[in-house]
């Protein structure tokens, strides 16, 4: 169980990186932040190994890689201005790594269907884009918060999170024909990835137009929630019929 | 006219348009949790097709119906953004900034148009196959024999794991042109405009059997030039990004 060991650490890890951001000590932040990412990123490698041999597509299971990439994003935003608002940045952070070390560990399951360069790369492209959107999401509760002006910088991070989740359509595209026969599927799955799509294509035009700093709001924070829904799909159906099970 | 072109080039009703195909998309998410197998049906059907056999349902098809409102409008409003975007790049010099967003939007017309011919045109067909046997693909008129059936597979704590299929088709033209293909999961073939896919659905099979699925899709070929589009334009965005980076958001 090395793997949700060290998935324990990474958590255990950003949280402290969490509370000394809150408490204003950045070299402790820098320190635990970098120690976190380094257990995610090992849990990650540890998931590929699989019947005596690498994989590489167990490591880039979203679930797990969604921790590492706000990790990234939240040192290379905060590294050098540690503040209070910085807590609730890394927020989404704590809260990934939480659900990524509780979630009961699946063994891996080797699919034919992983095994195309363009899966580990989409699934990749998403968490990296997902990260970029979350903290958005929370930089702009932050700074509605505390009063702050952070428009460019949430601005960047949501056209950045824009470019990077094309690139993840298109790779999602090209995934899709290679092993289902169409680029595109009516499944919750792509509709809810084309919907997001739409929404971060709009916020990425926001800056162009006169638009309130509630109405920013609504629609960033509003973001996230479809942004979780896509990660987490396959665990809050899972949930809901636990739940649903347990009520009839 | 003029004014109705600044109205439908305007970066406001795209703005308003994206939100709402957002939310429509969100509220079609929601349903197709809950019909599954309806909209499964229609990654195989063309759109037409299938409303006609879901005609008694409005909930499935009714948003489907507004957000191919909405794409139209966003057609409309995208192509006068271009012709605007088109007419200054003779009035001013060009970035790398300016150029890769021209090329965002011209990628986004090509993937609603590939969209759209993906929905509206092509055929299918899906067919079980059995070594040895001579077989007549209806929409392509191809004549196809599988003279070679491999399926791999590694067991993994006492499971065995399926790990691909590779088959060997010999087929036959309508002008009687011979050819031989050779098809593995995960990677089609290509031949007279269409392409062969092996189905992956083929636990209910023998070893001498496979299941092909023959696809003729227009639309792919515009979703594949959307998508080199896409690509140059996210490069050059990111060369102007390392040269210039607060120059993103002016």
């Amino acid at each position: 169980m090395l793997f949700k060991t060290l998935l324990i650490l990474a958590f255990m890890a950003y949280l402290l990186c969490a509370i000394f951001m809150v408490k204003g000590y950045s070299t402790c932040f820098r320190g635990f932040i970098a120690a976190g990412i380094g257990c995610n990123i090992l849990a990650l490698v540890s998931r590929g190994y699989v019947a005596d041999r690498w994989y590489f597509y167990p490591m880039t299971e979203e679930v797990y890689v969604l921790p590492a990439a706000i990790a990234l994003v939240a040192f290379g935003i905060l590294r050098r201005s540690v503040t209070k608002d910085g807590g609730l940045i890394l927020m989404p952070l704590v809260i990934t790594a939480f659900v990524a070390a509780v979630i009961p560990y699946e063994s891996v399951i080797l699919s034919i269907k992983s095994m195309t360069i363009a899966s580990p790369l989409f699934f990749l492209t998403e968490a990296a884009s997902a990260a970029f959107f979350l903290i958005a999401g929370m930089m702009v509760l932050a700074s509605r918060i505390s009063d702050t002006n952070n428009k460019k910088r949430i601005d960047r991070l949501i056209l950045w999170g824009f470019i990077i989740f094309t690139v993840c359509q298109v790779l999602g595209a090209v995934w899709a024909f290679l092993g289902w026969s169409y680029p595109f599927s009516w499944s919750t799955r792509h509709l809810l990835s084309a919907a997001i799509w739409c929404l971060y294509a709009a916020l990425v035009h926001a800056h162009l137009i006169w638009l309130t700093r509630s109405a920013q709001l609504l629609f960033t924070i509003g973001g996230i929630i479809p942004v979780v829904y896509m990660v987490y799909h396959h665990e809050i159906i899972g949930g809901l019929k636990v739940l649903l099970g347990v009520f009839t | 006219m003029k004014q109705f072109f600044n109205f439908l080039s305007s970066t406001r009703l795209g703005f308003y348009l994206l939100i709402l195909a957002s939310f429509v998309l969100c509220a079609g998410a929601v349903t197709a949790e809950f019909f599954m197998n309806d909209y499964h049906d229609l990654n195989f059907m063309r759109f037409p097709v299938w409303l006609t056999q879901h005609a008694d349902q409005p909930l499935l098809y009714s948003w489907i119906l507004v957000l191919f409102a909405v794409l139209f409008l966003l057609v409309l409003n995208t192509l006068a953004c271009v012709i605007t975007y088109f007419r200054s790049i003779f009035e001013c010099s060009q970035s790398l900034r300016r150029t890769s967003i021209f090329l965002f939007h011209i990628c986004f017309l090509f993937f609603l148009l590939g969209h759209c011919l993906y929905e509206f045109t092509g055929t299918q067909e899906i067919l079980t196959l059995e070594k040895g046997h001579i077989y007549g693909v209806g929409v392509t008129g191809l004549q196809i024999t599988p003279v070679s059936i491999v399926k791999k597979a590694i067991v993994i704590n006492e499971i065995s794991v399926p790990m691909g299929t590779k088959a060997v088709m010999n087929a036959v033209t309508n002008s009687d042109k011979k050819t031989t293909m050779s098809l593995k999961s995960m990677s089609p073939c290509f031949a007279d405009g269409y392409s062969f896919h092996l189905s992956m659905k083929d636990k209910d099979l023998s070893d001498t059997q496979i299941r092909i699925i023959v696809r003729r899709d227009y639309g792919l070929y515009a979703l594949a030039m959307g998508g080199i589009i896409a690509l140059i334009a996210v490069i050059f965005f990111m060369v102007n990004g390392v040269r210039r980076p607060d120059h993103h958001l002016n």
